[in-house]
């Protein structure tokens, strides 16, 4: 068992020493820290879901490490308190895992970056925080690391700052992630108010001994909600996330695909016991999980930018899982966690592996015929595709399954099971064809690439193709684990309950019908005859261009909410110039001068001082003293 | 009878003058006249020391400060011999008249304070050694060790703290330096010179006396 | 007691109970008689026997509070118990972060004297013995080892006027309050009949006009100390005119070793229920009027040094706030938050004092807010420590400062003094305006002539740099990890109501 400090701390170790010492060394050795680290934490989290895998006793399958008591004032006890249980560890070994992968492949793709020691010290610091978020038994402990995760995705989106563009869109994922965390701060502080304590454990048993009104807990779980819809890009504010694809693609890949991302969905499995006590939040989540789904689906249709197709699909895939958990089926929601932790990672280093051989190049129809060219990134990619797209018997496919299944049996309090399955259906046929569209325009057909971009295409070093190639196994062969996985998470979320074996084929084919579908389609689509697209597009007309334009929500925000804060600023801005400025100059220059006369009475003079001092003596006799005996 | 209430008298006679030695130390101008009065009042205060039989306590006064310690300001009173003009015109200035009300009205608080201490039952009285060189000697290395140790301490970080302030030259001259003045000592005596320093040493002189 | 028994308990048991103040007499003696026989030009060896002996004495401190020893020594004349410890432990880490801030600025100023660190380890012994002193004589006699060198080291720089006329000044007006304190024992010694601390309750039986007046007079002694008003006056004076490493010392060390007599007196001697009702709401007054005044007058400082002397003055008043809260509570705990304050303000005050040391010069400090213009383009890193700490004066979380202010102010909560922890804060916010004066000025400032600022170290000094990281990593990390100290703490305070073995 590996304390779990030192699987926290690791990366942050890396991240420090680069700091301070990274200018004495040199690339090698900033790699090869920062790599080292990842994977060290990675065989650490191994070692200690071993560790909970050979215990017998449930109540021995949790590590717990004490650091220490952060704040202690009264009643309230807020510990910094590491556990490990058996979610922690599919969280652990994804971050560290993947990220591994991740940070092998950020080093080719980086080679050339004058950033590169600064890069790595972000991501370092982003997987030190993205344990500390998974790990931390408090609410409060764990709201640090979902600061932190955003700190340092602002830090990357942004990472080419010289760039105005890049500079705004780490502005914006900032923004719209604070309307999230002020949702989560005011709900940990109603949970707060009505546990006395932040501790999940704590929490988990005073629940169990004593519910909290449903009521309440609708509250809770609504103001929580919102909070994992901002840093999980639900509606409505899932507007930052394709806008934060200017970052670095292993970046895309790291925190905007496997892992920060999907920070919303665990909290919300971790703290399963509250949501189990509201049927209408959850119901809320199942809605708006299934309705994200198929929104981000529909505008990914349209998108040319290779990372905006896989971010609207990151958008949906998320929808998905916020769908399993809404639904109750939390084990399915983590398992289709897992899974797209690997296709979507695989994906994006895959597009950004097509990016790399390009020299930069993101736009879809200036692609085209590169299997040839980039013979591993398109084999990989092909498997990454077809996973996403949900064909047996690869991963997508169970995960996804499994989903639509227990969103079909669900008795939400919202919707129905049966409108939230067929979203989910239409979702998938969407995802089908809008991967296959993908694939077919980069990697079929004839090369519409620029000349002197053709002249540098190249396929990618080993660092980059080696993840690609893990991560495609992965993504092949991990939906075989699928019982395992339910039996591993069954301490926490119960077993699964049998489902009808009727219903349970009926989805199925249907899914693959779907799958299979989408995919043809978009084979029909982009390789047999390529005009139709255009012909629909242009029959479609303003409906074409309003998913094009990922239908004005980003205006319609900027008109409602960006224009009326700017209003409001504005207003704000007049009343503080021409109230509050004054008061506080008023004050500030009061202050100031009060300063000022006292500072007359620091003559200089020891005399003057002494006499000060006599008369500081007499009146603390006469209080002393009460001026009499 | 008389002796009966002269210790009464003594006391307030004594007490008295060492109020009036004080006053006086702060009022006069003359650095001469104010160091004599703090004789006057170092010594009546030695003298009801003496009244309140602690004659080691009283005999020390005597010595330390109306013998050593003032015989030092006196030395520095007339090293500094400072003018009527440098020592500047006393003036009753309004801001000393405050300081007078102050300390004043300090007095006039602590006095209804030391009227209760008038009225408390004396603790035991003096035994028939009290006061004597032996028993305070008895007290100083029994009961009291830690302090009059760390007395010696105050005064030696006091020693150091006015050689450092008085110390005119800063350089690094080992003065005291032990193996600076064995060497100086050698030098002097001819041991460690090399024939050769002595050679140049003499040859300089020779070619100065031509 | 007589002669006998009094030697007969004398013995080795007492000289290792003071070791850590014995341990540091001995090394100022031996800086004194190696510097007398070594003809070395460097004074460096001083300096490392110095911190030797600060780093043996903290860790004898700390081993001794971490296996809560409980020592009388001397025929009960001093206690080493926790509390104690916890001082030695806290003033000694201050001592040594003063140290390491000395060699460099002493060599550019030409006075790098033996002298200078023998005065200090001799001032950290009365310090030391200060806050485990069991009666008032004691009490005083450390008292006045601790602030003798300390009135010579204000005027080490002799050659500089300010230097002198500042420790003149320091001298006069502390021999004054040095009078009223002994006064102040004489009074009780007549109400009470015995200077023993924890035996001074009787006093208030026999005499109680006596023994309220020396209460009063021995307060003032302690007050003066600590720079509260209106016995502050001699602070920002001292403060600027003494060389920077010497008002490093002053504002961490002589301003943290204070408070040890100052609690033990007030909770031990004074800390009955009657003796309470009537100094607490004093001290509750002394406190709004302190921070007030310090800040206030903070505000309209140009020169960082004077500012930060008002600045201490302020932090005084927060203390007593702590102070007032724990004698309305009861509490060792709310104590034990005073505790980590002081901690933590000696770390701070270290790291902003170490900065202006970094910069100053051959001729010239580096103490106005116009020589900080630029710092932070020129020396990223150096300007970045100084934000550290000056926004951990501030009180920003999740800085030491903020922990500090945060526990004193919810225990002064706790106790219902909501009105004097609203000034307090509004206080913090009237401080927030100077400290990030100076921050602006780092960063955010041009050189009038928008030449570049030139900042260069004239004389590197590891000592320095290692200084200024230490109080760094110990402001962020006992701030963040704000538990084994304020553990320590409490079990330091609750030691002092413990009667001694």
């Amino acid at each position: 068992m590996v304390v779990l400090r030192f699987l926290i701390l690791a990366p942050l170790a890396a991240a420090l020493l680069n700091l301070f010492f990274g200018r004495w060394w040199g690339k090698k050795t900033t790699a090869a820290l920062a790599c080292g680290s990842v994977f060290l934490s990675f065989c650490g989290a191994l070692r200690n879901a071993y560790a909970i895998q050979i215990h017998s006793l449930p109540a021995q399958r949790v590590i717990v490490d004490e650091i220490f008591t952060w704040i202690a004032v009264g009643r309230t006890v807020i510990r910094m308190d590491l556990v490990q249980d058996n979610l922690t560890c599919v969280m652990c070994l994804i971050i560290t895992g993947v990220g591994f992968l991740i940070h092998l492949y950020s080093v080719g793709y980086m080679a050339h970056d004058g950033g590169f020691r600064r890069y790595f010290i972000y991501l370092n610091l982003f997987v030190f925080f993205m344990l500390l978020l998974v790990l931390a038994d408090n609410l409060l402990v764990l709201f640090i690391g979902w600061e932190g995760v955003g700190l340092c995705s602002y830090l990357l989106i942004g990472f080419w700052h010289a760039d105005m563009k890049n500079a705004s869109a780490g502005k914006k994922a900032f923004v719209v992630n604070r309307i999230g965390d002020f949702g989560f701060l005011l709900g940990m502080l109603v949970i707060l108010l009505t546990a006395g304590t932040l501790s999940v454990t704590e929490l988990k048993s005073a629940v169990a001994l004593q519910p909290i009104a449903s009521g309440t807990a609708t509250l809770i779980c609504l103001l929580l909600f919102l909070g994992a819809a901002g840093k999980s890009a639900q509606i409505p504010l899932y507007t930052w996330l394709p806008d934060a694809m200017a970052g670095p693609t292993p970046v895309s890949a790291l925190i905007h695909a496997a892992t920060m991302v999907t920070a919303g969905v665990y909290m919300i499995a971790r703290l399963h016991f509250l949501y189990a006590l509201s049927p209408l939040a959850s119901g809320v989540v199942a809605a708006v999980g299934a309705a994200t789904a198929i929104f981000a689906a529909v505008i990914g249709l349209a998108q040319n930018d290779i990372k905006k197709v896989l971010a609207y699909s990151t958008v949906s895939q998320l929808g998905y899982m916020f769908l399993a958990v809404g639904v109750g089926a939390y084990t399915w929601g983590i398992f289709h966690l897992t899974t797209h932790a690997f296709f979507k990672a695989l994906l994006f280093l895959g597009a950004g592996s097509v990016i790399h051989g390009l020299s930069g190049e993101q736009n879809l129809q200036k692609m085209g015929g590169l299997r040839k060219h980039l013979p591993v990134t398109f084999v990989t990619m092909l498997a990454g595709t077809l996973a996403i797209a949900g064909v047996p018997p690869l991963a997508g496919f169970f995960s996804k399954d499994e989903i639509l299944v227990a969103a079909r049996l669900a008795e939400p309090a919202v919707w129905s099971g049966r409108v939230l399955s067929g979203i989910g259906l239409a979702a998938a046929f969407l995802t089908a064809f809008y991967m296959g569209r993908l694939l077919c325009l980069a990697f079929f057909g004839s090369s519409r690439v620029e000349k002197e971009k053709a002249a540098h295409l190249h396929e990618s070093p080993w660092t980059m193709t080696v993840p690609l190639m893990i991560l495609a196994i992965l993504s092949a062969i991990a939906g075989f684990g699928h019982h395992h996985f339910s039996e591993w998470l069954a301490p926490l979320f119960g077993h699964a309950a049998p489902t009808p074996a009727d219903i349970h084929d009926r989805v199925m084919w249907a899914s693959v019908a779907v799958a299979l579908a989408g995919l043809g389609l978009s084979a029909l689509f982009y390789i047999r005859s390529p005009g139709i697209p255009a012909r629909i597009a242009a029959g479609l007309g303003g409906l074409y261009r309003l998913v094009a334009d990922k239908f004005y929500v980003d205006e319609l925000y900027d008109r409602m909410a960006v224009k009326a804060v700017y209003w409001t600023g504005v207003l704000s801005h007049a009343f503080d110039k021409h109230v509050i400025d004054r008061l506080v100059n008023w004050t500030g220059g009061s202050l100031r001068a009060g300063g000022f006369v006292i500072s007359f009475l620091q003559t200089g003079n020891v005399g003057h001082y002494a006499i000060w001092f006599l008369a500081g003596v007499s009146a603390l006799l006469v209080l002393f003293t009460g001026g009499a005996p | 009878m008389i002796f009966a209430v002269l210790p009464d008298i003594l006391f307030y006679l004594f007490a008295l003058l060492a109020v009036g030695g004080a006053l006086s130390v702060l009022t006069r101008r003359n650095p001469m006249t104010c160091a004599a009065s703090l004789v006057v009042s170092v010594l009546s205060v030695a003298l009801l020391y003496f009244l309140l039989s602690a004659h080691f306590v009283g005999v020390a006064q005597m010595i330390v400060y109306a013998g050593a310690i003032v015989v030092l300001f006196i030395f520095v009173i007339m090293l500094l011999n400072l003018t009527d003009r440098e020592l500047g015109r006393g003036r009753m200035t309004l801001f000393k008249i405050f300081g007078a009300f102050l300390a004043l009205s300090v007095l006039a608080i602590l006095a209804p304070g030391m009227r209760s201490m008038v009225e408390l039952e004396p603790s035991g009285g003096p035994g028939p050694a009290y006061g004597g060189t032996a028993e305070v000697g008895r007290l100083l290395f029994g009961e009291y060790l830690l302090p009059f140790e760390l007395t010696s301490i105050l005064i030696l970080a006091a020693m150091v703290a006015g050689v450092v302030l008085a110390k005119r030259d800063l350089t690094p001259k080992r003065l005291f330096s032990l193996i600076d003045w064995l060497l100086a000592l050698a030098d002097r005596l001819s041991i460690l010179r090399s024939p050769q320093k002595r050679e140049r040493k003499q040859g300089g002189a020779g070619g100065e006396a031509e | 007691m007589n002669f006998e028994t009094a030697v007969a308990n004398l013995g080795f048991r007492d000289l290792a109970g003071i070791s850590p103040a014995l341990n540091l007499i001995l090394a100022g003696i031996a800086i004194l008689a190696l510097d007398a026989i070594l003809p070395m030009r460097s004074k460096l060896l001083s300096a490392w026997i110095a911190l030797l002996a600060l780093a043996g004495s903290l860790f004898a401190s700390l081993h001794r509070l971490a296996v809560g020893a409980d020592i009388s020594a001397f025929n009960h004349a001093v206690r080493m118990d926790p509390f104690a410890n916890a001082f030695s432990a806290i003033i000694c880490l201050a001592s040594t972060l003063a140290v390491l801030s000395a060699p460099k600025y002493l060599k550019l100023r030409e006075v790098h004297l033996a002298e200078y660190y023998a005065l200090i380890l001799f001032s950290v012994s009365g310090m030391v013995l200060f806050g485990a002193s069991q009666d008032l004589l004691m009490m005083f006699l450390a008292l006045e080892t601790m602030s003798i060198p300390v009135y010579c080291l204000v005027g080490f720089t002799r050659t500089n006027v300010y230097s002198t006329e500042a420790s003149m000044k320091y001298f006069l007006i502390g021999a004054f309050a040095a009078g009223f304190l002994v006064y102040g024992i004489a009074l009780l010694y007549g109400a009470a009949g015995t200077v023993r601390i924890e035996d001074l309750a009787v006093g208030l039986d026999r005499a109680p006009g006596l023994f309220y007046s020396g209460m009063a007079l021995l307060l003032v002694g302690f007050l003066f100390k600590i720079g509260a008003v209106p016995f502050h006056m001699w602070t920002p004076d001292a403060y600027e005119g003494a060389p920077t490493p010497v008002t490093t010392f002053m504002a961490e060390a002589v301003k943290a070793a204070p408070f040890g007599g100052m609690l033990k007196v007030l909770f031990v001697g004074f800390g009955f229920e009657e003796a309470m009702q009537v100094w607490q709401p004093v001290l509750i007054g002394i406190a709004v009027l302190t921070m007030t005044v310090g800040n206030l007058i903070a505000l309209v400082q140009d020169d960082v040094k004077r500012m930060m002397g008002y600045s201490s003055i302020a932090h005084s008043g927060y203390i007593l706030v702590g102070v007032a809260a724990a004698a309305e509570l009861h509490s060792t705990d709310a104590l034990a938050a005073v505790l980590y304050y002081l901690f933590i303000y000696v770390l701070m005050n270290a790291g902003t004092f170490g900065v202006l040391i970094l910069f100053s010069s051959k001729d010239k400090d580096a103490n106005h807010l116009d020589d900080l213009v630029g710092l932070g383009r020129e020396r990223p890193w150096a300007a970045a420590l100084m934000t550290v700490f000056l926004l951990s004066l501030t009180g920003i979380p999740p800085l030491g400062g903020f922990f500090g202010k945060f526990y004193i102010f919810s225990y002064a909560i706790q106790a219902g003094m909501i009105p004097l922890v609203v000034i307090a804060i509004l206080n913090s916010v009237v401080s927030a305006y100077y400290y990030l004066k100076v921050i602006g000025a780092m960063y955010f400032r041009e050189p009038e002539d928008g030449a570049r600022a030139v900042f260069y170290f004239e004389g590197y000094s590891v000592f320095l740099i290692a200084m200024l990281w230490l109080s760094a990593a110990g402001v962020v990390y006992w701030g963040i990890q704000s538990e084994t100290p304020l553990l320590l703490a409490e079990q330091a305070t609750a030691s002092l109501f413990k009667p001694a073995p």
